[in-house]
């Protein structure tokens, strides 16, 4: 009776969040269905890879489920809708943190933190410069501002360069071609975006600098609908100790 | 007796070009060994380096206290404000016109571009900014030529080894000392003179070891070669190497006409000169050789005394033509119309910044190149990395051209002993008073 009892406290119910994925057995994270180095993508064999991937693979552990990878989204919103809609668990897509993503996910604590950065087109930059230094240019930036549609930065350049001109472009190639044209005089991403794009192409370091914000970071975190709060603080957790390691 | 030891090392070109056969053998096929003597390359390099303050300093000041007590100043000045511009814009010209026939940088196919944007990316510092943290207010531009050319404290200036501000000093002491230069204001002059005998003498004795020095230079130097670059601009390098032989032919035909002797003979005396010029990529270290070479050719000897070494140091016609050279490259490579007005430009900016890099060596040379680019709204960053890397082929050349420049320059201001009625020599103070 008294071990019974006592069993019975050390089963107490899991929170109701953790406890449908558990009943489910997976885990299911929306993950966008493009290759995104070295955070996710599909190696040469179709295998998925990636340090996102691997975040994925750990909670599953930890959740003793496995995990499905729900690549049907094509945007950055349709993954956020995903997860907001309860179709899937968790956002892991190298998202980076914006307010208004915010008001209808939760972000964990941020898994990654990398820098904001422009790549400038150095021609262009010159005649815009005017002999004037970086930081007076860039301090009140009033030229054109390059970015991919789908990204956090046409948010970031209202925050951070509210008179420059932003344009939209739809991924890299439109985009770097147009700084090569000259229709955009910089264009604004990630660090390790941008080095990866002049690790692809040398060529492009001759007449494209990468000018580094030190002072603005691009935070990225993991996406928990709002009603999964144990889920949220599992993935915190989960977090803590890897930036630990 | 310095002069021969100088000018002995400098005729037997058969070592020196042996050693640099083997130092390029030994860089391509035995790295591991070329890269062991990159740190006997630098001490060699410092030996020499170690030398140019001293002589850069001594150079300046005597030359000008020449022309402030010499008889016949006036002459002096009015030829040198005649020969002087006119070899910028020489300089200029030719460099500008090989730039525009050869287009160097207009032919850079998509794998070269991609090699110099490796090379480029491997070496060029990454920009980072703040965009909170508003950097220190700039000083404005005048202000900025007066920080750059008076020393606060000139003793600091001279160890600091700052070219600019030591020239400054020099020229600026020279000038006190010369109109003070009399019964009782001699003692400085000598010392002076005999800081500059000094350290010729000690650069003699570095030259000793030229084979040896050149050795390990160019060994380590081969080896650390990033042939991509070269090759990708190899144009480029074949340009300046035709301008400089243009240039160089030119001033020994300009000494020539002036000494009224052949041409053949004008070359042969000013070989020696050229050579060190060229094997030590140091114009200063020719500069002795250079004067006696002008006095063998019947030139008359104060002026080209005076004159020679201050233009060598101080009138930098060889950087003039490069930084034309290089600016029209970038041009080209960036694909910036080249209009008329465009390219005047850039060849009276390549003037200033020539004039701004007196007394400096090497890639710190380079640095005023900067000055032309950015006013000629060409970005600077990226081709600096390129032209660093080629420097190592391209300095021979450039101080070569520097010595030919500087004495064809002496050679206009001081006419031949013949034909000029000569003055009364510059004495050492030995009493007698000085008219």
């Amino acid at each position: 009776m008294l071990l019974a009892f006592l069993g019975a406290l050390y089963t107490a119910p899991l929170p109701h969040d953790i406890a449908a994925i558990s009943s489910r057995r997976v885990l299911r994270v929306a993950m966008l269905d493009r290759d995104d180095a070295p955070y996710y993508w599909r190696d040469s064999s179709g295998v998925l890879r990636g340090s996102d991937v691997d975040i994925a693979r750990d909670l599953g552990r930890a959740l003793a489920v496995r995990v499905q990878f729900d690549r049907s989204a094509r945007t950055v919103d349709d993954v956020i809708a995903r997860v907001a809609a309860g179709r899937d668990d968790l956002a892991i897509s190298k998202l980076s943190v914006t307010l208004n993503r915010a008001r209808r996910i939760v972000f964990s604590n941020p898994y990654a933190t990398i820098h904001q950065a422009l790549l400038l087109d150095r021609v262009a930059y010159e005649s815009i410069a005017r002999g004037r230094r970086l930081w007076d240019v860039l301090h009140d930036y009033r030229g054109t501002l390059g970015t991919i549609e789908d990204s956090a930065y046409g948010t970031y350049a209202l925050r951070n360069f509210p008179g420059a001109t932003v344009v939209r472009y739809a991924s890299w190639d439109p985009l770097l071609s147009a700084l090569e044209r000259g229709t955009v005089v910089a264009a604004y991403a990630d660090e390790p975006d941008i080095e990866a794009q002049l690790r692809l192409a040398p060529a492009l370091t001759l007449s494209l600098r990468l000018v580094v914000l030190t002072d603005r970071q691009d935070r990225i975190a993991i996406g928990v609908a709002s009603d999964s709060p144990a889920l949220l603080a599992l993935v915190n957790e989960y977090i803590a100790e890897r930036t630990q390691r | 007796m310095k002069r021969r030891t100088l000018g002995s090392i400098a005729s037997h070109p058969a070592v020196i070009v042996g050693s640099m056969v083997l130092a390029v053998v030994l860089g391509i096929f035995a790295k591991p060994f070329a890269l062991a003597l990159a740190p006997l390359g630098d001490l060699y390099v410092d030996l020499l380096e170690m030398t140019v303050v001293p002589i850069l300093f001594s150079i300046v000041a005597l030359s000008i206290m020449k022309l402030m007590i010499a008889p016949n100043v006036r002459r002096y000045a009015m030829r040198m404000a005649g020969v002087v511009p006119a070899i910028f814009v020489l300089m200029t010209a030719v460099s500008g016109f090989v730039a525009i026939v050869v287009k160097p940088g207009a032919h850079i196919d998509p794998n070269a571009r991609a090699s110099l944007g490796i090379a480029v990316s491997d070496r060029i510092e990454r920009t980072e900014i703040a965009l909170d943290t508003p950097p220190s207010p700039r000083p404005s531009e005048a202000e900025q030529i007066v920080t750059a050319l008076v020393p606060q404290n000139v003793f600091s200036a001279l160890t600091s080894g700052d070219a600019l501000k030591i020239v400054f000093f020099a020229v600026i002491l020279g000038a006190a000392l010369g109109v003070l230069y009399g019964a009782h204001y001699h003692v400085v002059y000598e010392f002076i003179e005999e800081v500059y005998h000094a350290f010729y003498q000690i650069l003699a004795w570095v030259i000793a070891l030229l084979p040896l020095g050149l050795l390990c230079i160019i060994a380590s130097q081969t080896a650390r070669i990033d042939d991509r670059v070269f090759i990708a601009m190899w144009v480029f390098v074949a340009a300046f190497v035709v301008i400089a032989g243009l240039l160089c032919g030119g001033a020994i035909a300009a000494i020539a006409a002036i000494g009224r002797v052949s041409f053949l003979q004008a070359a042969a005396a000013m070989r020696p000169a050229f050579l060190l010029a060229f094997f030590t990529r140091n114009s200063f270290a020719s500069i002795p050789i250079a004067v006696s070479a002008l006095h063998d050719l019947g030139f008359e000897d104060d002026a080209s005394e005076l004159m020679v070494p201050f233009a060598v140091s101080f009138c930098r016609f060889a950087n003039a033509a490069y930084f034309t050279l290089a600016a029209l490259f970038a041009a080209q490579l960036y694909g910036l119309p080249l209009d008329f007005g465009t390219v005047l430009a850039i060849a009276a900016l390549a003037i200033v910044a020539g004039i701004a890099s007196a007394g400096t060596m090497g890639i710190a040379s380079l640095l005023p190149l900067g000055l032309v680019m950015r006013n000629a709204g060409l970005p600077f960053d990226a081709v600096l990395v390129l032209f660093i890397a080629i420097d190592p082929v391209i300095d021979p050349f450039r101080s070569m051209l520097q010595i030919a420049a500087g004495a064809a320059a002496g050679a206009g201001v001081a006419g031949s002993r013949d034909t000029v009625a000569a003055a009364a020599p510059i004495e050492p103070w030995r009493g007698a008073p000085v008219q």
